[in-house]
């Protein structure tokens, strides 16, 4: 998103300092309140024109005030966006409701579309709309477009798959978008995408998200009570997703202390693990609500607690020695 | 503001001159505590397997896992490609049958079951009736790929709390990001920042992009 977000600055010929961050405290304390956040936004806003901002955020796992952020930009006059990578699938959302401007997302994490496969965006109605307008008036409604009729609509980068679907094979320049966030296409979608998008819709449309978030907020509470069991007193780890469900999906962060990450991640990947690790101390361990299970949870505490216990002790490999040449990949994590 | 840098925005920040200063220092760092119903279970009985099948047996939506392909710890160990073949050799483990515990639906989530079916009429249609697939509904087949955006709509909607006509499937998460924000950040002379979360990152880096750009505009 800064690479995103820098190269438009750059595209518009403007200095660097355009783009504002909101800096956690730190990488081991890495919550930020409603109240910093709002304060930011309103310390910027005379000169802000865009806050674009993760629905969750990938390192920590906590999940923004939607709502609130965005009725505060609003208020300030500042459009907002949300890249929702991390939330679509994994807490209810409603983009609509809550007059978001605009959001993009990906279908391969929580939405199990596949790796690489087509995303998706969205357009709050009211920038959506395709209206007409008549320059002569006398002739009345006009159904086909002349040259009398000119179109407004929300400026973008168009191409000929957000045109309407009646005049797109036409093939007569005549761009007319099709009203709501299908105008925003450009090229007609991969077929091969969209039918592996299906499928995992298709079994969404076995339960809703609020069904889901119930299910998901239980996997994730019985988690991180087990986690915060542990034998032997002090874990050798804490938690750094916040502990208020409402602030978090479906992940937990946990943050090892120092120089234990790549013997617990080799130990508990030999045993069948598979969590994705963040450099220098981070695992991030996600129970999806689809397919996780109590069960799953039960089985990892079991073999993470096991690692940890002997990383402490420095015993989690065989051979101590050396051990840097055999620890496997880190798992790549887009 | 122009001349102004995001290392003099967080010196404002964390100085007390500043007429933003007071309010957000004293709110940045603390996570609120919050209560966890798991606590009240008794120490042992949360620690066991029993309690964890019990949890699994009373959530009617545990059956959603039969509809996704969960590896077993054979399969990962695998070096070749798919899944490990039944017979025993060499380097087979007594739990290489059990099937894995998959946490990393954040970065890449499990394949559902019915992907293999609906990629092979996919492939079916698009192999026995060519470019007739885009315009042609087939009885038992996927829709036709010409209204295959319009056929994913109404789910995708309801996952993000959306009207149909606000959400689409296409492209990819960065390239729709900037579609957008080529759409909705128009930059002016009075406004004209965008700010977003996260640490602030090498200045040498930010220089690179824009020295890139510059030099393609100018």
């Amino acid at each position: 998103m800064q690479y995103a977000a820098l190269s438009q600055i750059a595209h518009h010929n403007l200095d660097p300092s355009a783009l504002i961050t909101i800096d956690p405290p730190s990488a081991s304390a890495p919550y930020l309140s409603n109240e910093h956040i709002l304060s930011v936004i309103s310390h910027h806003a005379p000169s802000t024109a865009l806050v674009l901002l993760p629905g969750i955020q990938f390192y920590s796992g906590q999940f923004f005030d939607i709502e609130l952020i965005t009725r505060h930009c609003r208020s300030l006059g500042i459009t907002v966006g949300w890249d929702l990578a991390h939330a679509v699938g994994n807490v209810p959302l409603k983009l609509h409701d809550w007059n978001v401007d605009f959001a993009a997302w990906c279908n391969y994490k929580y939405m199990n579309g596949g790796p690489g496969v087509i995303g998706g965006l969205f357009v709050h109605e009211r920038h959506g709309k395709v209206e007409r307008v008549s320059a002569n008036k006398t002739n009345g409604p006009q159904d086909a477009l002349d040259n009398n009729t000119q179109l407004t609509y929300h400026p973008r980068l168009s191409g000929w798959w957000g045109s309407d679907k009646s005049s797109r094979f036409r093939m007569d320049n005549k761009f007319v978008p099709i009203a709501g966030a299908s105008g925003f296409q450009l090229s007609n979608p991969s077929a091969l995408d969209m039918t592996s998008v299906m499928a995992s819709l298709d079994v969404f449309a076995m339960t809703d998200m609020e069904a889901l978030r119930q299910r998901s907020l239980k996997l994730t509470a019985y988690l991180e009570a087990r986690l915060l069991k542990y034998d032997g007193g002090e874990p050798p780890y804490k938690i750094i997703t916040p502990p208020n469900p409402a602030e978090r999906g479906a992940q937990l962060s946990v943050l090892l202390n120092p120089g234990l990450l790549d013997q617990v991640q080799h130990y508990i990947e030999e045993r069948g693990v598979v969590v994705d690790e963040r450099k220098p101390d981070v695992l991030r361990i996600a129970p999806a609500p689809l397919y996780n299970s109590f069960h799953d949870i039960h089985r990892f505490i079991t073999v993470f607690h096991e690692a940890c216990r002997k990383a402490v002790k420095g015993t989690a490999t065989e051979k101590n020695t050396a051990h840097n040449d055999t620890v496997p990949k880190a798992i790549a994590t887009v | 503001m122009h001349a102004e840098t995001r290392d003099s925005h967080l010196l404002q920040l964390h100085t007390r001159s500043s007429r933003t200063a007071n309010f957000s220092q004293t709110l940045v760092t603390t996570m609120p505590k919050h209560h966890n119903a798991y606590w009240e279970v008794p120490e042992v009985e949360l620690a066991s397997e029993k309690f964890a099948k019990q949890e699994d047996d009373k959530d009617v939506l545990s059956k959603l896992r039969q509809e996704f392909v969960i590896p077993t710890k054979g399969d990962l160990r695998n070096n070749k490609y798919g899944f490990q073949q039944k017979q025993k050799c060499p380097t087979s483990k007594p739990d290489d049958h059990e099937e894995s515990i998959y946490f990393c639906g954040n970065s890449l989530g499990l394949q559902p079951r019915r992907t293999k079916e609906y990629v092979n009429r996919y492939l079916e249609t698009w192999a026995s009736k060519g470019v007739f697939g885009h315009f042609t509904d087939y009885e038992g087949g996927l829709p036709p790929w010409l209204n295959i955006d319009d056929a994913v709509k109404g789910q995708t909607s309801k996952i993000l709390g959306a009207l149909p006509s606000e959400v689409v499937i296409m492209e990819t998460l960065t390239a729709n990001l900037h579609l957008l924000m080529a759409s909705f950040y128009r930059p002016t002379k009075d406004r004209w920042k965008i700010i977003i979360e996260g640490k602030a990152f090498p200045s040498d880096h930010v220089r690179w992009l824009h020295c890139s750009w510059s030099s393609f505009s100018d």
